[in-house]
């Protein structure tokens, strides 16, 4: 079986956002693999190694730099990685388009993808990928086992979780409570240099983005900041009880 | 039209559905706003919307009493196709936002995720959306024919009912076979007033100590407060609180008035399900936590502690 | 494995800065980072925050557990089998990937130093001198972390005078056991450690090495010293009873111990450089990120000059370390990607190069104790009454940073090696430091002469660069005509000097550095600027000090006038350049380029 698992290389959570000229800017700041993607390649990783017979790549769009978040996941233990090169931002739906093209003509039969995020926010690029290939589709699973075509698992619905039995060829998209996903070890980063790492263009796929993108901004919004010392219990829960219904107005 | 798929709960219509009727009336796009309703014994969440809308198409078959999302994108898809929707929304929930990109792809639509605001400016969709875990508002645009849009919880005001009523269609739908199989659910029902409603929310983190300490700390101060209670994503994961509590990227978003926040760290992820809200309270023994970093007012100290002496201080 | 940078890094001998000028492409920086370098990088960066990082408390606490537990993670990682052979399970990488895992593993000061005693001083006198049948018992078990080394050679009346311990070595009648009997002290890693490399005169002469596994008797570990800080680690004294040690643990030979003590520290002293970046890093971003939330008459602190002087000095102090740790350590990568790895004597030939740099690490050892102390108290600070209380890691940080200036050899032992080696190569006429001083002697004396015109935009850098080595020359010149061989006996010259040598070789790394990026980074060219007019301070001190006690009445005279002509310069605007990187700082809420 072959297992397609995206990489998209954001900002990390712990670094501020910078905006400049009406756009976040990336430069200098540090950039990882989005998390909620790392479950996936993770994943795809302990299918391979539960005996299943699987060959696990890993695709990543966008700009060159892409390519460190490629070697990453490749020194996590990733058999090859493709890069379909692009300056442009797509849109999920968008990339949608490149991710089955790249599905098909490699075959593969199981997608990972991450279920937000963290850069754009979005939730689509699993469902919206699985819509092109014409697949069902399990959102933020945070279980998940292979019997033979089968999967089954658990993942987590509009009000409490769910257990589910699915047929391959099937999207999951991975959420936190999955796994804990491995760092790459040194010896696995030296073996990584000499995997392969395809370079495609974009332009192989005409593919444009169905939206444009205008400004953004921070809008950090003001605090007060009015934090007591808890050293005298009693004094300091009056305070803050005082403080919330004379100053705040928030309770009663 | 303007495509509005109703989202409702146990047999009640959600307030994300008068907040998107408020999204359509505001944007002035061309045709009724007509409701779409799904699923199985619908009919008296047809009429109740039928008091907002201007049209209510309404699909009640067996094979639509439980969601799935290839069913429900093939339904919307193609009553926007057939009623030459040129705007669909369908709700920030989780399955809203899990079915409407396969609609968007369905009816080669650009999707505007979560949107906060829109704008129609000569027939092109300009939409704000929260980015980098709700850290950054981004503009975008959306200029097609047709554009599917899911609209935040609690960023537009909800539409009042009238006393007009609309007429209401029966629609036939072409439904896929479900591929998915859901074989169990772990659904637990709360007497509390639901999170993404209240209008204060008290939280509990590991910094409550134990599953015991939650139920005294957090709920005993929410009991006080007539508020909903939440939870992080780590006591979550610990198994001392269900996921329909937890706030934060991967739970729940809130906007309450006051959100107080007991033994959190205040991770970016936690952040980004509560950051907007209107006044942030934080108790935490450790002063460097970045939770302080966004509080209005806290305090450093011990939870163990501290929150007793509030629920005392309450019943005074 | 060598990196592919490596090859047009310039080979220079050991003091060579001094005299001879450098162009950018001749040297190592952070940016010639390998691909592979850079992933290690990540993965430690990413064990230091996810799995170090959140077990602080437990760590203070001195829970060995959890420091043992860590540390046989970093092994499972393969971060302490970079220097290890491979035929012993290491990984045998080159020296710039070990400091950078010593750079970015630093986030706590316990934890850093328990890993460094163990991958530096602990591990490597075994790899350099252990014989094949010791190198297979126990290399493999220290590179994965399953055993934790040790290294034993202080006392309690002989830290700095090391040669001076007082523990002997007696070989048994049988001639199977050497008998050891003495006390050590301030033993890193004691509390914890499975081998200790252990130094003791045998017949109360010969300067030796031994490995001693924890648990032979006679080997009885003390009680652990309640210190200052890094209370995390463990520091114990020894004590040696009548402990047996087998012959075959005899590391190296009887009467080269000494060898084995001092070579090891070379390396300890890069490696404290590098962790003193990473130490420096963390307590920079904690100190940023409260600045920045910190209101004080309305307004963030960061927003005041003041607040911003503090960011800026940190923040080119950074810069600097970095350009100088990895500049050094790749022309030691550079010297040992030559090196034949199957030839048999290849471990000394691997020590002769590094001692080769020996002023050098000396330069890094004290240079970045010192940048790291003034960050600290800076960033502490900024916290105002809440950086003195231990609610915020700034007291930690600040504490922590303390024992970089006491071992590895006190910061005065490292000033006097810095003059002393470089007197003694140039008397051994190994370094052309007399023909250069005699150069700056004869400009001088004709008189001032037209200055050599730069261009680009360090060209001001440059100048103040080409005056400091000269000044540090004529310095030098002034103080060996002055003393001759007794100017080791005037320690406040040496130090005085050692000093301008410490900023001449720190000002060059960070000019070549920020011009091998070529513009890419503007605030690279801000801070080599602002750092620039400070160094040069700290050398007009110096100097000044210098001429004073060495020359009086009308020598004195003519020695300032020269003095005033090599340091004439314009003042830069560092009240700008500090607003502008306190600015970029505090937006990125952290270290940045
Ligand atoms: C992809 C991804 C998605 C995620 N999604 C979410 C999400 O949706 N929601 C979420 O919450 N997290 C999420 N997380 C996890 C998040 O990163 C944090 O791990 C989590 O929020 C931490 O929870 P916490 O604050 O309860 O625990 P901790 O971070 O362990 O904090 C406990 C706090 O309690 C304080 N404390 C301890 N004892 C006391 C006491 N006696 N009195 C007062 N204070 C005390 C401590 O000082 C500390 O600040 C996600 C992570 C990832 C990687
Ligand atoms: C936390 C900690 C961990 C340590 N870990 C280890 C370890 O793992 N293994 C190990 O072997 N040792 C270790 N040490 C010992 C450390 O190397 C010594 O403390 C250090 O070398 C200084 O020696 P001392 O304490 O005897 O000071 P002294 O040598 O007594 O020095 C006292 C002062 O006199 C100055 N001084 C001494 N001689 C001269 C001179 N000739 N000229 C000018 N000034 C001079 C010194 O600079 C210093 O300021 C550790 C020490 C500490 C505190
Ligand atoms: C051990 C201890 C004992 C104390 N005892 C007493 C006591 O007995 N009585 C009492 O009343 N107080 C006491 N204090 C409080 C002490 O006076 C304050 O901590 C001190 O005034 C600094 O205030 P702060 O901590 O709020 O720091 P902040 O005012 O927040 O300052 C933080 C940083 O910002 C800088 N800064 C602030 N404003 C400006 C500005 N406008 N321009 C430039 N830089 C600025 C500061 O210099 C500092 O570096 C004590 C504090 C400690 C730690």
């Amino acid at each position: 079986m072959r297992i397609l698992t995206l990489v998209r290389q954001v900002l990390d959570a712990e670094e501020s956002v910078r905006i400049r000229d009406g756009e976040v800017d990336l430069n200098g700041s540090k950039l990882i693999v989005d998390t909620m993607d790392e479950y996936g390649v993770e994943q795809a990783l302990r299918v391979r190694e539960s005996g299943v017979e699987a060959e696990v790549i890993a695709l990543a769009v966008g700009p060159e730099r892409n390519q460190d978040a490629l070697r990453t996941v490749l020194a996590m233990g990733a058999d090859r990685a493709i890069h379909v090169m692009t300056e442009l931002a797509l849109d999920p739906i968008s990339l949608s388009q490149v991710v089955a093209q790249v599905a098909q003509k490699e075959n593969v039969e199981l997608i990972f993808c991450g279920g937000q995020q963290a850069d754009w926010d979005s939730h689509a690029l699993g469902a919206a990928t699985a819509e092109r290939l014409q697949w069902p589709q399990i959102t933020w699973t945070n279980g998940l086992e292979v019997h033979g075509q089968t999967l089954m698992g658990k993942h987590d619905a509009e009000d409490g979780s769910e257990t589910f039995s699915v047929e391959l060829p099937t999207v999951i998209t991975t959420q936190q409570g999955l796994n804990e996903p491995r760092y790459p070890t040194v010896p696995n980063i030296m073996k990584a240099k000499k995997k392969e790492l395809r370079v495609e263009t974009l332009e192989e796929f005409h593919v444009g983005p169905k939206l444009k993108f205008l400004s953004a901004e921070v809008q950090a919004k003001a605090r007060l900041h009015k934090i007591l010392d808890g050293k005298d219990a009693p004094a300091a829960a009056a305070e803050l009880v005082r403080l919330l219904r004379n100053e705040a107005r928030v309770i009663a | 039209m303007i495509l509005v798929v109703v989202e409702y709960a146990n047999g009640k219509v959600s307030k994300s559905t008068y907040e998107m009727v408020g999204c359509a009336r505001q944007l002035g796009r061309e045709g009724p706003v007509t409701a779409l309703v799904l699923g199985s014994g619908v009919a008296a969440i047809a009429s109740e919307v039928a008091l907002v809308f201007d049209q209510v198409l309404v699909a009640d078959h067996v094979d639509l009493a439980q969601y799935d999302a290839e069913v429900w994108a093939a339904a919307v898809a193609q009553i926007a196709r057939e009623g030459e929707a040129n705007t669909v929304l369908v709700g920030g929930s989780r399955s809203g936002r899990e079915y409407s990109p396969r609609v968007a792809v369905k009816l080669d639509a650009p999707l505007l995720e979560d949107a906060i605001s829109v704008v129609d400016a000569n027939g092109t969709l300009t939409a704000e959306r929260y980015t980098y875990l709700a850290r950054v508002t981004e503009k975008v645009e959306a200029d097609a024919p047709v554009v599917v849009a899911t609209i935040k919880q609690g960023a537009f005001t909800a539409a009042l009912p009238g006393n007009q009523v609309a007429e209401q269609f029966d629609v036939d739908l072409n439904l896929p076979q479900r591929r998915v199989q859901i074989t169990g659910k772990a659904t637990e029902k709360s007497s509390r007033i639901a999170l993404t409603e209240a209008d204060i929310v008290v939280s509990g983190g590991r910094g409550v100590g134990s599953a015991e300490g939650f139920a005294t700390l957090v709920e005993g101060l929410a009991d006080q407060l007539g508020a909903a209670v939440g939870a992080t994503r780590a006591i979550v994961d610990d198994g001392w609180r269900p996921y329909q509590e937890q706030v934060g990227q991967t739970g729940k978003t809130v906007q309450p008035k006051a959100y107080i926040a007991i033994g959190i760290s205040g991770a970016v992820q936690h952040l980004s399900g509560m950051s907007k809200s209107k006044c942030i309270v934080a108790i935490n023994k450790d002063a460097d936590a970045p939770i302080f970093k966004i509080a209005d007012y806290g305090i450093v100290g011990d939870a163990n502690r501290i929150v007793p002496a509030m629920i005392a201080e309450l019943q005074k | 494995m060598s990196i592919p940078a490596a090859a047009t890094i310039k080979r220079v001998t050991g003091g060579s800065f001094l005299i001879e000028d450098l162009r950018p492409e001749d040297i190592f920086t952070l940016e010639d980072l390998s691909v592979v370098q850079k992933e290690i990088a990540r993965t430690t960066v990413e064990f230091a925050e996810k799995q170090v990082q959140p077990q602080i408390p437990a760590i203070e606490e001195k829970n060995f557990e959890v420091t043992k537990g860590l540390l046989r993670r970093a092994g499972e990682l393969g971060l302490m089998a970079i220097d290890v052979p491979e035929e012993y399970g290491g990984l045998a990488m080159d020296k710039v990937t070990s400091a950078l895992i010593s750079d970015k593993i630093a986030v706590c000061g316990s934890f850093s130093v328990a890993f460094s005693a163990h991958v530096g001083i602990g591990t490597l006198p075994l790899v350099w001198y252990g014989s094949a049948a010791q190198k297979k018992k126990y290399l493999a078990k220290l590179a994965t972390g399953e055993w934790i080394a040790s290294y034993a050679l202080s006392e309690a009346s002989s830290g700095s005078d090391a040669m001076n311990i007082r523990t002997q070595a007696t070989l048994s009648s049988d001639g199977k056991h050497y008998v050891l009997n003495g006390e050590k002290m301030w033993i890193s890693n004691a509390g914890m450690a499975n081998l200790f490399t252990v130094f003791a005169k045998v017949d109360g002469e010969k300067f030796s090495a031994f490995l001693i596994e924890a648990g032979t008797p006679g080997l009885k570990v003390g009680p652990e010293e309640h210190k200052l800080g890094i209370r995390g680690s463990s520091t114990c004294p020894l004590v040696l009873a009548d402990c047996q040690v087998p012959v075959e643990n005899l590391l190296g030979e009887v009467g080269k111990g000494h060898h084995i003590a001092f070579n090891i520290l070379n390396v300890g002293r890069y490696k404290l450089g590098a962790a003193a970046i990473g130490g420096a890093k963390y307590a920079f971003r904690n100190g940023i990120r409260y600045a920045k939330e910190r209101i004080a008459f309305s307004k963030p602190i960061t927003s005041f000059g003041l607040v911003q002087e503090k960011i800026a000095d940190s923040g080119a102090g950074i810069f600097a370390m970095e350009s100088l740790v990895y500049r050094i350590v790749g022309a030691i990568d550079a010297s040992l990607a030559e090196l034949d790895k199957s030839a048999p004597n290849v471990t000394q030939e691997i020590q002769k190069r590094i001692e080769e740099f020996a002023v050098e690490c000396s330069i890094i050892k004290v240079w970045c104790s010192e940048t790291l102390d003034r960050l600290v108290d800076q960033m502490l600070q900024l916290h105002g009454g809440y950086g003195y209380v231990e609610e915020y890691s700034a007291e930690r940080s600040y504490r922590d940073a303390r024992i970089n200036k006491i071992f590895e050899g006190t910061n005065e032992i490292n000033r006097l090696i810095i003059t002393g080696w470089m007197m003694k190569r140039a008397m051994q006429g190994r370094l052309a430091l007399l023909p250069a001083i005699q150069r700056v002697m004869d400009e001088v004396m004709a008189g001032p002469s037209p200055r050599e015109e730069r261009t680009g935009e360090l060209a001001d850098q440059h100048a103040l660069l080409a005056s400091a080595k000269k000044l540090s020359l004529f310095c030098a010149g002034a103080a060996s005509q002055k003393y001759g061989a007794a100017l080791a006996d005037q320690q406040e010259v040496m130090g005085a000097l050692a000093d301008m040598i410490m900023e001449v070789l720190v000002l060059e790394s960070t000019i070549l550095r920020t011009e091998k990026m070529q513009s890419r980074s503007p605030l690279a060219v801000k801070m080599t600027k602002y750092y620039a007019a400070r160094s040069f301070r700290v050398l007009e001190t110096a100097a000044e000090r210098v001429i004073g006690s060495v020359a009086e009445g009308d020598m004195l005279r003519t020695q300032m006038t020269i003095y005033r002509r090599l340091a004439k310069h314009d003042a830069e605007n560092a009240v700008a350049l500090g607003r502008d990187i306190a600015a970029a700082m505090t937006e990125a809420g952290r270290y940045t380029l």
